[in-house]
């Protein structure tokens, strides 16, 4: 079977690692904000879902930067699994999981994160706002 | 009130006895050997001063406009003030008598019914007696001996009365000292105790507080990790369901595993035969090319089994997740609820404490006045052993004129018998005066405490005991209760009473200055007193009062006013009469 090399890097719209780093500077003084608790593949995953949620239309990089590395994706199976679910999700075609898709895959991932990256920073400004979205959000799961 | 003297002297001397009020002397005052004789009301003017400075009570003295250094202030009131009115007849608030003083109420009565009079008899006659002797003595060596033993008795009776003076103002104040330090043994009372409990209190909710604190900080800890990721995970959970349902799909298909192998089909359209050995057409090819392709991702299977597995797994672990992050959610709720309350606790406890640290306050000041209590108690003692010492010397003169001789003369042996016996008489008759003075004053403020307190109904009589303790006597359900301790109002009522009742029976008949003597009543007693004062004191009447005070009780006093001279505020220190 052939073998296919996966990224090493995820990539981001560089204004948006930018952004991101005023966010994290802003709160440097408090390591309890969330901006400093979370790794980057978690708000990473949380911009790509925020674009699927509000349909949002992916966005191509102007200009890339990287923002984790693929393997600490790799090593967290749950993240990974979510990884996956998404990109399926979008793409609705399960070959796009496949190794050979590797490029595609990380392709669509970075359009969509750049798609919902805009809110995912406006929540992160506000750990109020992530708060009440988790206990909306928990609550309503449990209802259902 | 300020009553400011000026001297017609060349140095323009004025004395400014500082309060709220000016007064002139427009009438120079006449000075006795005794003091200044009493001054009446018309002797007076009201001026506006613009010194500005104002003490309580205090004297300052003015040469021209220049204040010199200040003076023996109670040598310039004694000086400037007849005797009395210094003392007892301006009433500062409801202060100025203390019920509670008997050593003050002693020297009030005594002085007022000039008891000092008997003394300077008996010196008058001491001296007659003395005189007569010196006359007798032929022997000059001898007379010269007497006339100075003589000396050295009277200088020593002199020191004596002095020594006492001032052991009499000791007594005063260890009187105050020990009514302050019963105050403050009041006030302390069990907040002593209540204060060490509720220290140990606050200290046991600073430890609560502190471990709430780090509970709450770990769970939120354990919030936000774990909270976005369940966030990720309940927004993730319909695509989890969209690729679990694929996966389900292919695997119920049998394409994940593969039936076979990818590179089997690869040989059979490279070769273009069938596995029964035909030749494929072009359909079959492209069929074989879709089969192929579907196969890799079975070719995957086993990522794509494990995926379903973690897909499975999220979705059961996801519940517990939420249900849990909720739970913490509710605890940390609790929990900053709990802090809340052992904060506001631990507020009130502060507050009480900073209340009761008022205790640690009247402790030092206890001990200041023990201090000073032990000070004077010294004091007396230095002073009771200086009296033996002068009464010793006292002693020791009486006994050398003894030796002398000179006493035994004859014609002088009627007198020698007399004089003690008036002497005696003297004493006797200055204690029947000043029990009589103290009954009276007992009577007449008895009377007006009743006219004018307004529990009169309650009131039996006022009690001056023989040690000048004062008892208010009440009548209560038929039975005589003892009342000691006053209120302020009451208090003010009993100065009133008392110095109206002293001036009756000092003989002078001066007016009373009453020093905002309705500010310390509450309305319903100010109206009453207000009616009664005028009605239950004789004489001349002068009220300081303030403007919200005097508005209660304006129409009431209506009838009994005469004059009514108002001091307004210019600027701060400036007033003018209107």
């Amino acid at each position: 079977m052939k073998k296919y090399k996966e990224p090493a890097l995820a990539n981001i719209d560089q204004k948006y690692k930018i952004q991101l780093d005023v966010i994290k500077k802003k709160h440097e003084d408090n390591p309890e904000h969330y901006v400093n608790r979370l790794e980057a593949k978690y708000i990473y995953i949380f911009a790509i879902i925020m674009a699927l949620k509000y349909k949002l239309k992916p966005v191509e990089s102007k200009k890339k930067a990287w923002i984790f590395r693929t393997e600490g994706l790799k090593r967290d199976e749950e993240s990974e699994t979510i990884f996956k679910s998404l990109i399926f999700s979008f793409k609705k075609d399960i070959k796009i999981l496949l190794p050979e898709n590797y490029e595609e895959y990380y392709s669509i991932a970075e359009k969509l994160a750049n798609a919902g990256m805009e809110r995912t920073l406006k929540l992160l400004n506000s750990s109020d706002e992530i708060e009440k979205m988790i206990l909306v959000e928990s609550q309503k799961f449990l209802k259902n | 009130m300020t009553l400011t003297f000026e001297l017609d002297d060349e140095r323009k001397q004025k004395i400014v006895f500082s309060r709220t009020m000016q007064i002139k002397r427009v009438r120079e005052h006449e000075k006795t050997s005794k003091g200044a004789i009493m001054s009446q009301l018309s002797d007076f003017q009201f001026y506006i001063d613009s010194s500005g400075k104002y003490q309580n009570f205090d004297c300052i003295f003015y040469e021209g406009i220049e204040q010199k250094p200040n003076r023996d202030a109670e040598k310039i009131r004694e000086t400037f003030f007849p005797g009395l009115v210094h003392e007892y007849y301006l009433i500062y608030g409801e202060r100025f008598v203390d019920p509670g003083n008997s050593e003050k109420i002693r020297l009030a009565i005594e002085r007022n019914c000039y008891s000092q009079i008997f003394e300077k008899i008996k010196d008058n006659l001491e001296n007659i007696n003395t005189v007569l002797i010196k006359d007798s003595i032929t022997d000059e060596k001898k007379k010269k001996k007497y006339v100075e033993l003589l000396q050295e008795i009277r200088d020593n009776n002199d020191l004596i009365n002095t020594t006492k003076d001032e052991l009499s103002t000791f007594d005063i104040n260890a009187v105050e000292i020990d009514k302050a330090i019963q105050t403050i043994d009041r006030k302390i009372g069990s907040s002593g105790i209540e204060y060490e409990s509720l220290g140990k209190k606050r200290d046991d909710l600073g430890i609560r507080i502190k471990s709430l604190n780090s509970q709450i900080k770990n769970i939120d800890k354990e919030i936000m990790g774990s909270g976005f990721k369940t966030l990720i995970g309940i927004l993730a959970v319909n695509s989890q369901k969209n690729l679990e349902l694929e996966l389900g799909k292919r695997i119920k298909k049998g394409e994940i595993p593969p039936h076979i192998k990818t590179e089997f089909i690869d040989t059979l359209i490279k070769k273009k035969i069938c596995i029964c050995n035909r030749k494929i057409n072009k359909t079959e090819k492209q069929k074989l090319i879709e089969l192929r392709d579907e196969n890799v991702i079975g070719e995957y299977y086993n990522e794509f089994l494990n995926l379903n597995f973690s897909l499975k797994s999220l979705e059961s672990k996801l519940k517990s997740e939420v249900t849990d992050y909720l739970k913490n959610v509710q605890d940390v709720e609790d929990l900053r609820l709990k802090m809340i309350e052992a904060d506001k606790e631990q507020e009130n406890i502060s507050q009480e404490l900073k209340s009761l640290e008022k205790t640690k306050d009247l402790e030092i000041e206890r001990k200041k006045f023990e201090k000073h209590k032990k000070d004077i108690e010294r004091e007396k003692d230095m002073l009771n052993r200086q009296i033996q010492d002068y009464k010793a010397v006292v002693d020791a003169a009486k006994i050398n004129i003894k030796k002398l001789g000179v006493i035994n003369t004859t014609n002088r042996g009627e007198i020698e018998k007399i004089i003690p016996e008036i002497i005696l008489k003297l004493n006797e008759t200055k204690e029947a005066i000043i029990t009589s003075t103290r009954k009276d004053v007992e009577e007449f403020a008895s009377q007006t405490y009743k006219k004018i307190y307004e529990s009169a109904e309650e009131v039996k009589r006022i009690e001056l005991d023989d040690k000048y303790n004062v008892r208010v006597i009440l009548k209560k359900s038929g039975k005589d209760v003892v009342k000691s301790k006053f209120s302020t109002g009451e208090s003010l009522v009993f100065a009133i009473s008392f110095l109206t009742a002293l001036r009756r029976f000092s003989g002078y008949t001066g007016p009373i200055f009453l020093d905002s003597p309705f500010s310390v009543l509450d309305p319903k007693h100010r109206v009453k007193v207000s009616l009664n004062i005028p009605k239950s004191i004789p004489g001349q009447l002068i009220i300081l009062t303030r403007p919200d005070t005097f508005e209660d009780v304006k129409s009431k006093l209506k009838e009994y006013t005469n004059k009514i001279v108002a001091v307004v505020k210019e600027k701060e220190w400036h007033s003018k009469m209107v």
